[in-house]
């Protein structure tokens, strides 16, 4: 058959200089240059035929065909959103979390919540990015989790259930809110992403210690879905297609993404901002208060239960193992760099 | 028939409809349907359901019930219109004192929050009475009021400078900073225009008759003192509370909702009854200017659907010009755009297209992205979707849809001069974000 | 003067059918109750953001639950509201013609565009926030907004609520657009 022109119409749930959304645009190209222009598919930012957090359900429905979105923004759906996006993921990072989705049936689960647990009509591929995420800004500096209870922090999904649950003063605001909010002094912290999106949101100008890491996301699931009827529909070469460019895509423009945020970090540096190693102690808090509240959610919910068993048993290969046989990657790279790093230890 | 070709027709019958005196609302779910369906099918009923739940978990928007119920309780107890008619009194021989105080407050609101929807409601609740009353020219006053209330769009924080921001890639507090002293500029406009209209013609904007002028300091003291200091300390605390970083604009506004629930006990003013009606008014009030605000959306997103947007982009990307005419022309198709079209559909689409274009040709982002912007505030001035309008129309019913569109067009006169003072001056702009962040 | 007075039986067209008098009057009173009820909603929505906002600045204890009470109580008013909007003509119409035509005519286009515009429009409407409203129902769908995390199903409901009482509103328009089309006159 002559090869018939596919147009599809996709939106993320990202502004445009998002990396997620740009995940989604270099996709598009990919997909339209290996089918040599056959299919076309636009790539609209958060907001421009739906509203972000509905997204899913309109992939799901048709009103897009094509929808790019973190998991976060459908966590209210079902908890097994959390360990299918973002962890934390018993000590595994970004490109572990991928070894999972493809060699640790991590895709089996996925095409099992998206039909049983919250219905929704869609194949969808894993696009881990964003990785890793900061704690945040603050207009003072903060030591020890005692600090950060005397904070209005503004933190979103498990981190603010979590910091929420250790008494710190969590506060919710739209997105749009948190750079007037933190300005004028309606809240002391917020977290956002890393340098180079915190930087675009102009966090930098209104608050100047910032802290990296947290452990409430140390990935961000991206998610690219295609409606399942309009996914069928698709010849069988441009569903590969479609496939090969995700992980090509994602790769790419995750290797660009490290760059910019190393950039970006330098550059904060240099105006000033004090970008601090948050203290161990409210990492090791945080992962012992998440710890309880996720064996809550095991306990509620069978398809939770099954995704964390299944992602522990993977980990529990690949990380004593990269313990074991990787070199140390603080130890080597303080060899070479030691007088180079960025972020100060809080003293 | 093409979808791109289906938009235009859109829009033919989006003005059929809207000119027959239909419900505007219905008109444009309707439309939005009708086309949707035939452009790309069943799925445009379910993007109209996702449009109204977007909306309605927008939390920043629960600032309009608030500040709207806050005016219908000044209102009930008789307190809103004192405001105005003391303001008149003081500055009794001031020709246009009116158009003073209600551009003042408009800015300052504006300066509070981003919520058009809000601050044109209130504005309206609060002067249009005491205008009629004082025999103001209705047209300039309408157009006073509705481009008052749209300042609170450009003047940060402003929504739409943060939709902007990530768009153009440019800093939201940048974009804040350089938005500041344009929208200044476009009050200072306004009222310099509005003076010298009651200037040359006084019947547009009379002064007081000379009989009821105040006899004596002391009775302009206590109309001072009684009429306008409390109910003008219940609003700047709203707005202070905002500035002030105690609240956010929705918490602002209950805490203005409280206060002047407050001042109308201490005024001795409060009764059940009262409460009944000024709660029966903000649900009339609310539910029609955000029912229409979810119409609106609908319209955009389906006229987005369709494509029409992008093909007059991608059109116009293939004709190259010199930067400044280029520049020009986007001007123009933007300005344009914003008679249909709310800001967000033109952001969301237009922008990404032409910033390969404007980037190319070195174009300060941040000047570039104020320019939009000042541009973009237009749009709630002109029709057929002319939001600023509509929400005016719904406190004000005594002044026509004509009048009003009449007097907003002068307005967005001053809106083209201010634009083009920014196009001229780029520093205006760029001043102030140098000086606070560095370049 | 908000209570819908000026549609008690009294003022009918005494040459109008009882039984229409009798629906448009039983329809009317049902969206003037229901919407006096619904106007309450802005007093908790109030006093949940105060509360707030002394909570988290006097006490530094932000609540959990403010943000989820705010957009809810805030979004099921102005939806709920719509059909009393619609009995108080509040609506916005562009009225540059309108304004001039006479009853009849304005009957005759009314009627027109109730049965081509509004009932086809808010009947679709209905229909796909229902299935939304099953679909949320069916899944047990949680706010992501905040860690509070309440149901959100019921919130979801309001659409189908609203459409269906602005369809019955409609019904009540409809007739007397209709009856002022026919004979001119008002029915009730
Ligand atoms: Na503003
Ligand atoms: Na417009």
């Amino acid at each position: 058959a002559a090869a018939q022109e596919i147009k599809l119409t996709g939106q993320s749930t990202h502004p445009p200089t998002a990396n997620l959304h740009l995940i989604f645009e270099l996709w598009a190209k990919t997909v339209e240059e290996m089918t040599a222009g056959r299919v076309k598919i636009e790539t609209l930012p958060a907001g421009a035929i739906v509203p972000p957090f509905e997204v899913f359900d309109a992939t799901s429905r048709g009103v897009l065909q094509v929808g790019m979105g973190a998991f976060g923004y459908i966590l209210g759906k079902s908890p097994v959103t959390i360990p299918l996006s973002h962890g934390p993921l018993f000590g595994m990072d970004g490109n572990d979390f991928a070894g999972w989705y493809w060699e640790g049936g991590g895709y089996e689960l996925l095409n099992e919540f998206f039909q049983n647990e919250v219905k929704l009509n869609v194949v969808g591929f894993h696009v881990p990015t964003d990785y890793p995420q900061g704690l945040g800004w603050f207009k003072q500096p903060i030591k020890s989790l005692d600090d950060l209870r005397g904070m209005k922090y503004r933190i979103y999904g498990i981190g603010a259930e979590t910091f929420k649950a250790l008494g710190v003063s969590v506060v919710t605001l739209p997105g749009g809110e948190i750079v007037p909010a933190l300005e004028r002094g309606v809240i002391d912290g917020a977290e956002w992403i890393n340098c180079a999106e915190d930087k675009k949101l102009g966090l930098d100008d209104v608050a100047k210690n910032y802290y990296a890491p947290g452990m409430h996301e140390p990935v961000t699931g991206g998610h690219l879905m295609i409606n399942r009827d309009v996914w069928e529909k698709l010849p069988a070469d441009v569903k590969k297609i479609m496939e090969v460019a995700i992980v090509y895509a994602t790769v790419r423009r995750n290797h660009k993404f490290v760059l910019e945020g190393a950039e970006a970090c330098r550059e904060l540096i240099a105006e000033g901002v004090n970008l601090y190693r948050t203290p161990e102690s409210i990492l090791k808090n945080f992962l012992d208060q998440w710890e309880k509240i996720s064996a809550g959610y095991a306990a509620q919910n069978p398809l939770y239960k099954k995704v964390i068993d299944s992602q522990k048993a993977y980990a529990e290969k690949i990380v004593p193992y990269r313990l074991s046989w990787y070199p140390d990657y603080e130890w080597v790279g303080s060899y070479y760099w030691k007088d180079k790093v960025y972020a100060k230890p809080v003293e | 028939m093409s979808n791109e070709i289906l938009g235009i027709v859109l829009l033919v019958g989006l003005l059929t409809g809207i000119f027959a005196g239909f419900p505007i609302a219905f008109t444009l779910i309707i439309l939005s349907i009708v086309f949707g369906w035939i452009g790309f099918g069943d799925s445009v009923f379910y993007l109209m359901v996702f449009q109204t739940i977007g909306l309605m978990k927008e939390e920043t928007l629960a600032a309009v019930p608030l500040f709207v119920f806050m005016g219908h309780i000044l209102q009930q107890a008789g307190l809103m219109e004192r405001l105005f008619r003391s303001f008149q009194l003081i500055l009794a021989p001031v020709r246009g004192s009116l158009y003073l105080g209600v551009l003042f407050t408009a800015t300052v609101f504006a300066t509070a929050t981003g919520i058009i929807g809000a601050s044109v409601t209130v504005m309206g609740m609060m002067a249009a009475p005491a205008m009629i009353r004082a025999g103001y020219d209705p047209k300039l006053s309408a157009g006073a009021i509705a481009a008052g209330g749209t300042l609170g769009i450009l003047i940060p924080p402003s929504v739409m400078l943060v939709v902007l921001g990530p768009v153009v890639g440019v800093s939201i507090v940048k974009l804040f900073a350089a938005a500041l002293i344009p929208g200044l500029l476009l009050s200072a406009l306004y009222i310099a225009y509005a003076m010298v209209r009651c200037y040359l013609d006084p019947s547009v904007g009379p002064p007081l008759p000379r009989e009821m002028w105040p006899k004596s300091a002391v009775e302009v003291a206590k109309e001072f003192f009684s009429g306008v200091v409390p109910l003008a300390v219940v609003i700047f605390a709203a707005l202070g509370s905002i500035l002030f970083g105690i609240a956010t604009p929705t918490e602002a506004a209950a805490m203005g909702a409280f206060g002047a629930f407050l001042l109308t006990l201490a005024y001795g003013r409060f009764s059940l009854a009262r409460l009944k009606e000024a709660c029966l008014d903000t649900l009339e009030t609310s539910s029609l200017v955000l029912f229409l605000a979810v119409a609106s959306n609908i319209y955009g997103a389906v006229f987005t659907r369709l494509g029409t947007s992008r093909m007059i982009a991608d059109w116009l990307v293939t004709l190259t010009f010199d930067p400044t005419i280029m520049l020009i022309v986007l001007m123009v198709l933007i300005f344009v755009l914003g008679w249909p079209l709310e800001w967000p559909a033109i952001i969301f689409i237009f922008l990404p297209i032409f910033l390969p274009a404007v980037q190319s040709m070195k174009i300060d982002p941040v000047w570039f992205s104020t320019l939009v912007a000042v541009n973009l505030q237009t749009a709630f001035l002109s029709p057929p979707v002319a939001m600023a309008a509509y929400y005016l129309r719904a406190v004000a019913p005594q002044w026509e849809l004509a009048w009003i569109y009449r007097g907003m067009f002068d307005f967005m006169v001053l809106q083209v001069i201010g634009l083009v003072i920014v196009f001229l001056f780029p520093e205006v702009a760029l001043w102030l974000p140098r000086v606070l962040f560095g370049s | 003067m908000n209570v819908a007075t000026q549609h008690f039986p009294e003022s009918a067209d005494p040459g109008a059918p009882p039984f229409l008098v009798r629906l448009v009057v039983t329809i009317d009173r049902f969206t003037a109750r229901s919407g006096t009820l619904f106007a309450y909603i802005i007093v908790p929505m109030v006093l949940a953001v105060v509360y707030e906002v002394i909570s988290r600045y006097v006490f530094a204890r932000p609540t959990i639950w403010a943000y989820d009470v705010t957009y809810m109580l805030y979004g099921t008013h102005f939806m709920l509201g719509a059909a009393y909007a619609l009995l108080r003509g509040a609506h916005i119409r562009t009225d540059m013609f309108y304004q001039n035509w006479s009853d009849r005519t304005k009957g005759l286009v009314d009627a027109f565009l109730y049965l081509v515009f509004f009932f086809p429009g808010m009947l679709f409407f209905f229909l796909m926030a229902w299935q939304e409203f099953v679909h949320a129902y069916d899944i047990g769908e949680r706010s992501e907004a905040s860690p509070w995390r309440p149901l959100i199903w019921p919130f979801k409901g309001v659409i189908p609520a609203a459409a269906l009482l602005l369809l019955v509103q409609g019904v009540s328009e409809f007739v007397k657009s209709a009856w002022a089309a026919l004979t001119g006159r008002r029915l009730v």
